[in-house]
């Protein structure tokens, strides 16, 4: 072998060692390379899941702001703040024994109770009256008509959800049953039926309790909404439900009776409608600056 | 075996050596291109971690904020008595109903009618509908109102229905009066004069009607009426519920016998007890006792 074979062959064999050293070398990159991906994609993980943990305690925190904000009632415009002060005094809205009755002494009836827990009882009843006459005072004062709110069974349910868990653990499931019943048909028995059965009152044939539930239940199908306080003009007409409800719960002498008080809650409802057109027309007319 | 002849494995080992030079090149190439990638993903996870202990830093405070934040609004609510609690909630839900009306909405224009006695205009009163649909609501309620007295005064043969027709007569007649004058362009004053007028006519003819005692019947029955009502009630839950004699007798002696503040106030005074004893049971004065009150101690 001359000395150009000999040099040949020790440059290749040094070439491949070289290639096998590079080759272990890449791979080695390699292999760190993918660490570092798989470290980078979990940091950007949890970088994402922290991010999202910061957006979502900066919701809770400006929650629990504006909860703090509404819950200092010194924070509302003046005449809001007024009207608290006003419902904060304890002369304010003791509501009277008669109206208490005149809402609920057909409940009392009913569940005839024990002295004590009737007066307990009362107390709560008289509370939750208050509620919803602040819920209406409260919207005046923030030139709302508590009637005209879109969610006004809503904000009177604010006011009574409390006091009604504490009717319920007074009364226990069945009378607190009997009582949720007597509430929901509430505005149709105060406005509609109440003035028919006390026009009966002093006929041959009065109506019996019985008979001015079966009567609310039917009336509560026209549309009185929640109507807590006052009965939104020009009140709704009487509903079909209320005539076949009359048809099957009255006796015939009865039913003449309810055809005059038919007559008269269409003249009531003529007279809320044409009063409320005439005042609709004066405001648009004030409005137009058109005042005489 | 013959040996390859030497000009062909030179061949060959050159080959191989340019081969290998090839490869090695590329693998160079390569591992350049790996190194470069490594040094920016190095950069970037430094530049992560700084990331997420700025988060975790941001994370801490508003947990801590939140959690002092709760503390607060749990005292405050603490602080509240049940009452400012459920005012608390109303408020909340009325503004948030507020932001769903529309300017459309007739908030102002209702709350306008409802404050403006029923939407009540003289005008209303030339309009033929209107007076006769009133005029039937206020029978059927006169008639619903004194239902128990007419039941008595018929008993006693009293014509009940001229005594309605008086009777609506007397609760319409001054305010159309009233509104037609107005309708003829005549001051409040002199409208008001009409009105009395017409009043004291109407009265005149109820009198003649009824007779001086059954008129002054009829009145104390009225102003009794509403003490009367807040008895029967209470009475109508205790067992032992009014008959229709015993209301109009216990709603007449609360007219005549009662102070104007107790109407008001929903008591009576001890001459509106005295003067039911001839009139309820035992049992029913027992309740009636709970409204009376001596304004005179």
């Amino acid at each position: 072998m001359n000395r150009t074979d000999a040099l040949l062959r020790y440059g290749t064999t040094i070439v491949v060692l070289s290639v096998v050293a590079t080759w272990a070398w890449r791979s080695q990159l390699q292999s760190e390379l993918t660490a570092q991906s798989l470290e980078r994609r979990v940091l950007v993980e949890r970088i994402s899941a922290k991010a999202k943990d910061v957006q979502s305690t900066a919701s809770i925190q400006d929650d629990l702001t504006n909860e703090a904000s509404d819950n200092d009632l010194t924070s509302y415009p003046e005449k809001v703040v007024t009207e608290i002060t006003r419902l904060k005094d304890p002369r304010f809205g003791v509501i009277s024994a008669h109206w208490l009755d005149s809402e609920y002494a057909a409940l009392f009836r009913q569940l005839k109770l024990p002295d004590a827990k009737l007066e307990r009882l009362k107390s709560l009843l008289a509370e939750r009256l208050q509620a919803a006459t602040e819920a209406m005072r409260l919207g005046t004062a923030e030139d709302l008509v508590i009637d005209d709110m879109p969610d006004e069974k809503a904000i009177l349910d604010a006011g009574t959800t409390d006091i009604d868990e504490a009717i319920s653990a007074e009364l226990g499931d069945a009378d607190y049953g009997a009582f949720k019943a007597y509430q929901a048909s509430a505005s149709a028995r105060r406005f509609m039926i109440a003035p028919f059965a006390q026009h009966l009152s002093s006929s041959s044939e009065p109506l019996s309790d019985s008979q001015v539930d079966q009567l609310a239940a039917a009336a509560s199908q026209a549309g009185f909404g929640a109507n807590a306080i006052v009965m939104r003009p020009p009140g709704p007409a009487i509903p079909s439900s209320l005539d076949s409800a009359a048809t099957s719960v009255l006796s015939p002498a009865q039913q003449r009776d309810y055809q005059e008080f038919r007559s008269f809650w269409a003249a009531k409802n003529q007279v809320s409608t044409l009063a409320l057109a005439s005042f609709i027309e004066k405001q648009t007319a004030i409005a137009n600056g058109q005042t005489k | 075996m013959a040996r390859p002849s030497r000009p062909i494995v030179r061949y060959a080992l050159a080959l191989t050596a340019a081969a290998a030079l090839c490869v090695e090149w590329s693998l160079v190439h390569s591992a350049a291109t790996i190194n470069q990638t490594l040094v920016q993903t190095d950069a970037e996870i430094t530049r992560l971690t700084e990331q997420q202990s700025t988060l975790d830093t941001a994370l801490k405070a508003s947990r801590e904020s939140v959690a002092n934040q709760t503390q607060k609004n749990s005292a405050l609510l603490k602080g509240m008595s049940p009452k400012l609690r459920r005012i608390a909630r109303m408020l909340r839900l009325l503004a948030a109903d507020r932001a769903k009306l529309g300017p459309s909405d007739p908030i102002r224009l209702k709350s306008g009618y409802l404050f403006a006695g029923q939407g009540f205009s003289w005008d209303l009163l030339q309009n033929e509908t209107y007076a006769r649909s009133q005029r039937e609501m206020i029978k059927y309620e006169l008639q619903t109102t004194n239902g128990p007295l007419l039941a008595q005064l018929a008993a006693r043969g009293v014509d009940t229905e001229r005594l309605m027709e008086l009777a609506e007569e007397w609760r319409v007649g001054p305010e159309e009066a009233r509104g037609i004058a107005i309708g003829q362009g005549l001051s409040w004053k002199l409208a008001s004069q009409a009105s009395d007028a017409a009043s004291a006519s109407i009265q005149k003819d109820l009198t003649d009607f009824l007779g001086t005692d059954d008129f002054a019947t009829y009145q104390a029955y009225a102003s009794g009426q509403y003490l009367a009502d807040e008895v029967e009630q209470r009475l109508s839950y205790a067992g032992t519920q009014l008959t229709p004699d015993q209301y109009v007798n216990l709603a007449t002696a609360i007219g005549k016998n009662n102070d104007p503040r107790g109407a008001l106030e929903g008591w009576v005074n001890p001459d509106v007890y005295a003067a039911a004893r001839g009139i309820l049971t035992t049992e029913q004065l027992a309740t009636l006792q709970l409204f009376v009150v001596d304004p005179r101690k």
